[in-house]
């Protein structure tokens, strides 16, 4: 553990930026900004996630020309960016982990993902006082306090800073400042619990998997939730853990080119066959799709919830539908024998 | 509890009970502040949820062509009985299936708005007259009502019920006459083509894709909107300031003579693009070129699915 | 002196009626500028105004549609129809800083090739002292 003044901290970032973008809180998301200012960021989270430096909402995977009938391939344009992410919260670097697993840490790397994750350092802030929206401690009390994939993770205290790493460019960065004394040690412990205590009262997630699956069916359990939700996509654009992406083509005057772009599946679109059967006809099936998958299938799969307890959706969906509801109603229905 | 509240209640609970409809679609206390949530109640005993307050904010004929199978009670403001009016003409849904039940409606407000000058979640809100009470770290601060009103609500000239069934409570004054209605638009068209432009293409360029202005919009309801299909492909699905223009530039001209200017569409869209100029737009063409005002009775055809042989004609050649 | 910019005008014209009017233009050597490119539909209310948009997408200057005049439309009604879908796009158009003269719409029967010649003259003069269009165009692919 290190300390670090906040002056020595811009200064850092602001060195650093003389290389490479500065990505920091700037009003509903993540923005390139000239230089650092403060290093106070607000309480909670911003409404959309850094997932877009990595993962941008449009990307162009190769490039073509069409002569004759005949497709000639261009260029695959692989990206290449060079930044510091300055502002994330703990529950980001979790799904920003759960992102490197989607993309490069099982079968498949995704080098276009893989280039611009690789060229990102990044820069996490503990969380002092959690908003009323956070339920991260759902799904492991640490969280809020938790370095997990930060390059330099940092604890503000009343006029300085500790920061920690858990990379090893990150520890570079950070070894010419000197090692946190007792006082401040003693301060990080309570700066912990006073975090920690900020949250909400945790819900049971023990079992959440196989309560939620088991649900599938439960149209009693499902109703006056799906009711409401318009089918906007937008509780999937502004998660930082929803990562599924359409491919398309575009072709004008013979230079084509094929991009991903987000997708959701909230979309009727997503799950349409090209029979025509659609498994997912209507609102309610994509509605339920989502919690499945956030809060059931995913763990079962790879033993992680894509859930990260942010509050994104939560404060962002225009029909008021709660993540946070159906886990706690999720609990009831099995305590009460349902 | 606030008289509407509990007429409502009462309403719901006697249609429910009286098995005159199935479900009764309005609005429940919501979750997170300056919200309030959509909600079907279908049994007599659930209806002490519904709520009224000006955090209704959505359109809720939005949600009636997912129950069209049922006998539907919906609690509705002006703007949201004139799309259910437009719904049954386009014959979406069965007007003989629909229990409406009107509230005069003083002025929603908007959430995006209050969240700029209050953060997403205040400790505490509350309204008094005209007056909101928040509470943020501790502070408490007091402002008019109407420096929040959603912008369609500000420039709204029917908050009042146009087709119902039975309307609870004393129609409100209307706010604005037919000319401020459009000041707005007025304002706007006095800008350059080019000044124009350069607002548009700002605008659109926030667009993120996710739709939720179709979904929100009570009156885009393809089964498959042009900007899926495949074939033909009308629109590519990039971010080119182009493919954005035309996507938004096509949904709009689609509500031609069916938007009523309820707002949903800007409200719900989650970087803040504004549609009320264009809608008051359609909303004056209509009026102007062809006298006609979007879902003002069941009977009337669509403005675009019927014609006058002297229809203005002197844009053309 | 720069180049003299000649526009690019894209031309829906109904089989019935404006389409035999540029024929008829064509056989009685009635003089026109050559900015139009003519496509050819079945009546006017075959031209979703979605058309317009694309062709100024793909880089026409100007559009035109043209029609067969009030009363005389082939399948009797699809003008009308047409008529009132055009005004709104072309003032949506016009809100979002497109210049109304880049959207132009004519009634041109048969029978008058000279109407024809004088409507796209109209039309290209008036594109001509708008200039090249720069709003909405996707010309190439942004990678
Ligand atoms: S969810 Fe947890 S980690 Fe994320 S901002 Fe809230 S308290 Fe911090
Ligand atoms: S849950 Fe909310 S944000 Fe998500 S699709 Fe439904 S209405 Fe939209
Ligand atoms: S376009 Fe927007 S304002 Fe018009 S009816 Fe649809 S949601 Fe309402
Ligand atoms: S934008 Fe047009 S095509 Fe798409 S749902 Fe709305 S009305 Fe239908
Ligand atoms: S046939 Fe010519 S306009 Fe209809």
């Amino acid at each position: 553990m290190k300390i670090i003044k906040t002056d020595e901290l811009l200064n850092l970032i602001n060195n650093l930026g003389k290389e490479m973008d500065i990505w920091a809180p700037v009003g509903d998301s993540f923005e390139r900004v000239p230089s650092l200012k403060t290093v106070e960021i607000p309480q909670g989270t911003t409404h959309f996630s850094a997932k877009e430096i990595f993962f941008p909402k449009e990307q162009t995977l190769l490039t073509y020309k069409r002569e004759d009938g005949n497709f000639e391939l261009d260029s695959v344009p692989l990206p290449d960016a060079k930044g510091v992410i300055f502002g994330l919260r703990s529950c980001d670097l979790v799904a920003i982990a759960e992102m490197d697993e989607f993309f490069t840490g099982r079968t498949y790397t995704d080098v276009y993902y893989q280039k611009l994750r690789e060229g990102m350092l990044l820069f996490g802030v503990a969380c002092k006082q959690a908003a009323p929206t956070c339920f991260c401690n759902w799904f492991d009390p640490d969280v809020p306090v938790n370095p997990g994939v930060a390059d330099v993770y940092l604890y503000p205290l009343e006029n300085y800073l500790l920061a920690t790493s858990t990379t090893e460019r990150g520890e570079k960065m950070l070894s010419s400042f000197p090692d946190a004394d007792e006082e401040s040690l003693e301060k990080l412990e309570r700066f912990k619990l006073e975090s920690i205590a900020s949250l909400p009262e945790k819900q049971e997630t023990d079992g959440l998997a196989d309560r939620i699956y088991e649900l599938f069916d439960d149209k009693q359990f499902w109703q006056g939730t799906f009711d409401r939700c318009l089918g906007c996509g937008i509780c999937t654009f502004v998660c930082p853990t929803c990562h599924c992406f359409d491919i398309q083509e575009e072709i004008i005057n013979r230079v084509g080119r094929r991009y991903r772009l987000w997708d959701s599946c909230q979309f009727s679109l997503f799950t349409l066959e090209a029979s025509g059967l659609n498994p997912r006809p209507t609102r309610f099936e994509r509605m339920r799709q989502r919690f499945m998958d956030k809060l059931s299938y995913s763990y079962k799969e790879f033993g992680k919830y894509q859930c990260v307890g942010c509050g994104r959706c939560v404060v962002m969906c225009p029909a008021n539908i709660d993540i946070r509801e159906v886990i706690a109603k999720s609990c009831t229905v099995s305590r009460g024998g349902g | 509890m606030d008289s509407v509240t509990s007429q409502i209640r009462e309403r719901a609970k006697a249609l429910l009970s009286e098995g005159k409809v199935d479900v009764v679609i309005g609005f429940t206390e919501g979750t997170i502040p300056f919200t309030a949530r959509p909600v079907a109640v279908a049994h007599p005993e659930e209806v002490e949820c519904l709520v009224w307050n000006r955090f209704c904010r959505l359109n809720l004929a939005s949600y009636l062509r997912q129950f069209k199978d049922k006998k539907i009670g919906i609690i509705a403001k002006g703007c949201d009985t004139r799309s259910i009016a437009i719904l049954c003409t386009e014959q979406q849904v069965n007007r003989d299936n629909i229990y409406i039940i009107g509230i005069p409606c003083e002025g929603m407000l908007s959430r995006k708005t209050l969240r700029e000058r209050f953060g997403d979640t205040p400790e505490k809100v509350e309204i008094k007259d005209d007056i909101i009470e928040v509470t943020t770290s501790g502070k408490k601060e007091s402002v008019p009502i109407s420096n929040f009103l959603d912008t369609a609500c500000r420039f709204c000239i029917h908050p009042n019920p146009v087709v119902y069934d039975e309307m609870i409570d004393d129609e409100v004054p209307i706010r604005v006459s037919q000319e401020e209605h459009y000041s707005l638009l007025r304002e706007f068209e006095k800008k350059s083509p080019d000044e124009r432009w350069k607002y548009f293409r700002e605008e659109f360029s926030k667009c993120i894709r996710c739709y939720a202005c179709r979904e929100a919009c009570p009156t885009c309801y393809c089964e498959e909107c042009f900007v899926d299909s495949l074939n033909p492909k009308w629109i590519d699905k990039g971010f080119s300031e182009s493919d954005l223009s035309i996507w938004h530039l096509t949904r709009l001209y689609h509500q031609a003579g069916r938007c009523v200017e309820c707002g949903n569409c800007s409200a719900v869209c989650p970087v803040g693009i504004d549609f009320n100029v264009m809608t008051q737009k359609l909303s004056l063409d209509a009026l102007q070129m062809f006298q006609y005002e979007a879902g003002m009775s069941i009977d009337e055809k669509p403005l675009l699915q019927t014609f006058k042989q002297d229809d203005y004609n002197d844009f053309v050649m | 002196m720069p180049e003299e910019f000649n526009p690019k005008i894209l031309a829906f014209l109904c089989n019935w009626c404006s389409y035999a009017g540029a024929d008829l233009a064509g056989t009685s050597r009635i003089q026109y500028p050559p900015n139009i490119r003519v496509l050819r539909v079945p009546c006017s209310g075959r031209v979703n105004p979605q058309f317009l948009f694309k062709a100024i997408q793909v880089g026409a200057d100007g559009v035109l549609v043209s029609g067969c005049h009030p009363g005389d439309c082939h399948y009797l009604t699809g003008n009308y129809f047409a008529r009132r879908k055009f005004l709104i796009a072309k003032n949506l158009l016009e809100l979002i800083g497109i210049d109304p003269g880049r959207v132009q719409f004519s009634w041109v029967s048969a029978a008058e090739g000279g109407k024809f010649a004088e409507v796209v003259k109209k039309v290209t003069d008036k594109v001509r002292t708008l200039g090249p269009n720069t709003k909405m165009v996707k010309k190439k692919l942004e990678v």
